[in-house]
């Protein structure tokens, strides 16, 4: 952990200096991580990598006033935030969910991929079926959830990078959570 | 009806603010309780839906998003630098900034500084570091232009006012001196904002406009016209 940490700081300090390595060195350590979390925030791979080329700019940019007070990943994702706000209005889920009129849309997602043998289709389906859930919520509940659920932030660390109220952390949430819960029930009472 | 301890309990259980003792009881209760224990299966079920997340790596049309993030550290080379640096010629704009930083400096009591993190202004007082206002974002210029287009009209009355009093009430010598405290200035300014913008032209080109524009806003010549 505190390897990763130094190492981390150390890219960045190479990479101010110049070092087009170090550049690279970090982008492959994050590349995949920032894309997947762009992928959940975003609901579909297009507008994924565009945010992820928007946060690699971002950080290039802001490299030098990386200062190594919080974890680099941490900072890294304070400009995943900041982006992805702008990139929220554009958001276009891969499946639309409509309850009433397609019920059994998300309880059919598991089902077809079990018909399908090969890995990488299943793993699609099931990221496609967290997307579809991700995209019911409003962006600052989706922000909260990724920071909680997928990068294991206590409310506390995601009250400062969100800058918001601890409450109003965990307020958003559950408030999350019960209304994929609520979605959830309802897709799987219906015939 | 909904179960009274789900209502009082459910939520501090699932956000984990229980005291060990309670996180206990609430636990045992759930076993004997249908209806939370249905209601915690449900959470529990988005928790699992949501984490069953495999990582994706990237697809094969990310090639070109791949590359223009990794030419980002590419060194400019001399043609793509003057390239980049053409539109924005700094000896074109260079008397609006110098005339912009000496205004400032005199009659808004105000100075540039070039930082560590690149280029500064300082808002009342020569030395006074407490009231630096960090110009490296660009969103930060912005409000600085705004600010000033909006104090523009004051400062044009304030400096007519200055260089009143001055001829009315000052000594040819004091004249001459503040003619001089110009020069050394503009001298000195020349210098700084010209390192600043080598700096910034290596780095943020929005920036650089901005200024560009900051400048142009705060014209010596024209405000002495
Ligand atoms: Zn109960």
């Amino acid at each position: 952990m505190g390897t990763i940490i130094d190492e981390d700081q150390a890219l960045v300090a190479a990479a101010v200096k110049g070092s087009e390595q170090a550049w690279i060195d970090l982008v492959v350590r994050y590349e995949s991580r920032i894309y997947n979390q762009a992928l959940r925030l975003t609901g579909n791979s297009a507008d994924a990598l565009d945010l992820m080329q928007e946060v690699f700019i971002g950080i290039y940019k802001n490299l030098h006033r990386f200062r190594g007070e919080s974890k680099f990943s941490s900072w890294v994702f304070r400009i995943v935030h900041n982006k992805s706000i702008d990139l929220a209005r554009r958001w276009r889920p891969p499946v639309e969910l409509k309850s009433s009129e397609e019920p059994d849309q998300l309880a059919k997602i598991p089902s077809t991929a079990s018909d399908e043998p090969d890995e990488q289709i299943a793993q699609e389906q099931t990221n496609a079926q967290v997307q579809v859930l991700l995209g019911q919520l409003p962006i600052e509940q989706r922000l909260v959830v990724e920071l909680k659920l997928f990068q294991s932030q206590t409310f506390e660390e995601i009250s400062i990078s969100q800058d918001i109220s601890e409450n109003t952390a965990k307020t958003r949430f559950y408030s999350a959570l019960k209304k994929l819960k609520d979605l959830l029930e309802k897709n799987h009472a219906m015939p | 009806m909904q179960c009274p301890e789900s209502v009082r309990c459910l939520s501090a259980y699932i956000l984990d603010e229980l005291v060990p003792s309670e996180r206990e009881a609430f636990k045992n209760h759930v076993l004997g309780c249908a209806q939370c224990s249905a209601e915690l299966a449900s959470f529990e079920s988005v928790k699992t839906a949501l984490n069953s997340w495999d990582d994706e790596a990237l697809p094969v049309s990310a090639v070109a998003h791949r590359e223009r993030i990794r030419n980002l550290a590419k060194p400019l080379t001399k043609q793509e630098k003057a390239s980049r640096l053409s539109p924005f010629n700094w000896w074109q704009w260079a008397p609006s900034a110098l005339s912009f930083a000496v205004l400032v400096l005199v009659f808004m009591d105000a100075s540039f500084l070039v930082a560590e993190d690149g280029f500064s202004v300082s808002f009342g007082g020569l030395k006074n570091d407490a009231s630096v206002v960090q110009m490296v974002d660009r969103e930060e210029l912005q409000q600085v232009i705004a600010r000033l287009e909006q104090r523009q009209d004051q400062n044009n009355i304030a400096l007519m006012q200055a260089v009143l009093n001055q001829t009315r009430e000052s000594s040819e010598a004091n004249f001459q001196q503040l003619f001089a405290f110009f020069d050394q200035q503009r001298l000195n300014d020349l210098e700084q904002v010209r390192a600043s913008y080598d700096q910034l032209a290596e780095s943020d080109f929005e920036t650089l406009r901005s200024l560009q524009q900051l400048a142009s806003y705060v014209s010596f010549n024209e405000i002495v016209r």
